[in-house]
């Protein structure tokens, strides 16, 4: 009987062990050709893929221009992709909430600040089409039900220009509304395995899988993810890609970045996986700006992701105070933008036990929503303290270089102007505002794997290059599956800029080909 | 270099075991074996079928993808926010703002253990104690 299975097991092994040397032939495929589709299960003359903010704005904007028979598909349970989880700020100068708010600001200023950030790697036509035209599609998510309820001033930026929705799924659903009033279609648990072309090399159309069901598990590789069922999905005018990043796929953000070590912590959805971006670089789409992957300081430490004492340290980089408690020292700008500050926690927190304390007092606190600020304490975000002593015993904080410090930086505020790191003070309803009235308010800020700055390489309207430095017709691509809008660092909120006028050019540019090809036959 | 060769031995014996007893599991099917494919709580106690939930007409065709099956009964999600508006606003679960109509399967499922997907992000202990079933 021992014998018999030792046998077996034997058998097993050979044929592991064979199997593993196949491996590498397997993983070498060549593209998908016209010839390998057995039968079209369906015909579109669009599709998109992904259904955060580009998505829906390539979706609506292709509609807008006549496109009927249009789907939209989501490998995910849900609509919405990250974006639906996102902050959902929007960076933009001469709205009309700007002008309300008094705030000098203009589209060179915006230009500036986002080359400056992105150390000129952007593609300067793309950041000058992002701040100008910009504003033209803010406008468009006004008129199609998007409410802005938030006005501030985020890192990187030289004035207040960041309008906020609250949640970034306040953006994708009304966009997803008027998708379906008008009969676009949209799919969810539906994933794109292959694009497909044909012998001229053109997208015309791709292979899917519906009824998928997506693994909550980020040690998960998604590759071996088999579920679903193989359809074929004709594309006559073109195919958008709007996947999104993969920021949340430990194994594939590190082979670009080797230093972002898979333990690290992400604020993305379990969804944001390279599935997308492997396929594509074998379909040898080119791409740029990959070992560019945002670290974002906006989130807390004592969270597991996202979380929800963002809000608070969010308003605590505007109106409070950053220190290290060992030193009892402020060591950054606070205001400076994610990079800059990301690096600088990073230098100072000891590997995550020394975290920095962000201090703000009661009226720091007032900028802040009351239930955002309450949700921060419930997760244990946001600690709040009657006394300044409490704070120090709390987290043994170095008591007297604190102090000092703390009276440095009131005088800073007072004077509007900070000689140690550079950095500037807005008014918050005329009045500047200093940490000095209790109850006080500390978050430990803890940065957090964020955005992925590079990606496919695209003409200003979304056409996609090969490595071959030709365009593949057919196919185009925008928001955070794209690069070369951002450079080196993405400023906050720039995101969803970039995600909504390029989602809505690569919707114009597919309705643009839908015509000719309708002109020419 | 000894140590590593050893290793790798050692894991393939590893790997080979696990081959063998994998080998030896009875390949179960929905309809003959309930231990895999187990049903729990007020659905057990329904005596719910596969075909309740699963209306595909092939067996290997099913799959979770069944949320209109699941709404026959569980109606939609504005009853579904009153049923969990107990919770209070922080932890309705199934009153977020940041989704509509998702999937029932990714947080409720009958064979394996349920989990809760808030908790991607929101950490606050009175919905880590949430009970999912």
């Amino acid at each position: 009987m021992l014998d018999e299975q030792r046998r077996k097991a034997m058998k097993q092994f050979a044929l592991f062990g064979s199997s593993i040397m196949l491996f590498p032939t397997l993983d070498v495929q060549a593209k998908m050709l016209e010839k390998d589709v057995p039968v079209w299960d369906e015909e579109f003359d669009a599709i998109v893929v992904g259904s955060g903010y580009a998505g829906t704005a390539a979706m609506l904007s292709m509609m807008n221009k006549g496109l009927k028979n249009v789907l939209m598909i989501d490998k995910m349970q849900y609509m919405g992709g990250n974006s639906s989880i996102s902050g959902g700020s929007y960076a933009m100068s001469r709205t009309s909430i700007q002008k309300e708010h008094g705030i000098q600001d203009d589209p060179e200023q915006h230009i500036k600040d986002t080359l400056k950030s992105g150390h000129n790697l952007n593609n300067p036509e793309m950041v000058r089409i992002m701040a100008y035209e910009g504003l033209e599609a803010f406008n468009w998510l006004v008129n199609n039900g998007v409410q802005w309820k938030l006005f501030s001033r985020s890192g990187g930026h030289s004035a207040p220009r960041n309008h906020s929705v609250g949640v970034g799924s306040f953006i994708t659903m009304p966009l997803q509304e008027h998708i379906m009033k008008q009969g676009g279609q949209q799919r969810t648990r539906v994933i794109m395995d292959e694009l497909v072309y044909d012998d001229k090399g053109r997208v015309i159309g791709m292979k899917v899988r519906e009824k998928y069901e997506f693994k909550f598990d980020r040690s998960f590789d998604e590759n071996e993810n088999k579920t679903g069922i193989t359809k074929y999905y004709r594309a006559n005018a073109g195919v958008v890609l709007a996947t999104g990043g993969w920021a949340g796929d430990p194994k594939v953000r590190e082979l670009f970045n080797p230093a972002l070590k898979p333990e690290m912590p992400t604020t993305n959805h379990y969804g944001a996986t390279g599935y997308t971006i492997q396929k594509l670089i074998k379909d040898d789409i080119d791409m740029v700006d990959m070992q560019y992957i945002q670290i974002m300081h906006v989130t807390s430490a004592d969270e597991n992701s996202f979380g929800f004492g963002f809000r608070a340290i969010t308003s605590g980089y505007s109106y409070g105070m950053m220190f290290n408690p060992k030193t009892g020292r402020r060591f950054v700008n606070e205001i400076a933008d994610r990079r800059i500050c990301s690096d600088a926690i990073f230098a100072m927190n000891e590997k995550g036990k020394n975290h920095p304390l962000l201090l703000m007092d009661i009226n720091g606190a007032k900028t802040v929503e009351i239930d955002a600020l309450q949700r921060g304490i419930e997760a244990g975000a946001v600690y709040q303290f009657e006394t300044l002593d409490e704070m120090i015993q709390k987290f043994n904080v170095n008591k007297e270089p604190f102090l000092d410090e703390l009276k440095k930086y009131n005088s800073y505020v007072l004077t509007g102007k900070d000689p140690e790191f550079g950095r500037t003070f807005f008014k918050n309803n005329d009045k500047y505002i200093t940490i000095e009235k209790p109850p006080y308010f500390v978050m430990r800020p803890g940065p957090k794997i964020h955005h992925c700055m590079g990606g496919v390489r695209t003409t200003v309207d979304c056409e996609v290059y090969s490595t071959s430095g030709k365009l593949v017709e057919g196919l185009y691509a925008c928001g955070e599956v794209t690069g070369g809008r951002h450079g080196y660092n993405r400023l906050g909120s720039n995101s969803v800029v970039d995600c909504i006028v390029f989602g809505r050019r690569a919707g114009f540019a597919v309705a643009e080909r839908y015509k000719s090809l309708l002109r020419r036959a | 270099m000894k140590t590593l060769t050893m290793r790798i031995i050692i894991s393939f014996f590893v790997l080979g075991l696990i081959f063998l007893w994998a080998s030896d599991v009875p390949q179960n099917t929905a309809t003959s074996n309930n231990h895999q494919y187990a049903i729990d709580g007020i659905h057990k106690k329904l005596s719910l079928g596969c075909k309740e939930c699963h209306r595909e007409l092939k067996q290997e065709d099913y799959s979770s993808a069944m949320k209109e099956t699941c709404l026959t009964c569980h109606e939609n999600y504005e009853k579904l926010k009153e049923r969990t508006g107990h919770l209070g606003h922080n932890n309705n679960v199934h009153a977020s703002p940041h989704f509509t109509n998702i999937d029932c399967d990714i947080c409720h499922k009958s064979h394996k253990p349920s989990q809760n997907l808030c908790l991607q992000c929101h950490g606050q202990q009175t919905m880590k104690q949430l009970i999912v079933k």
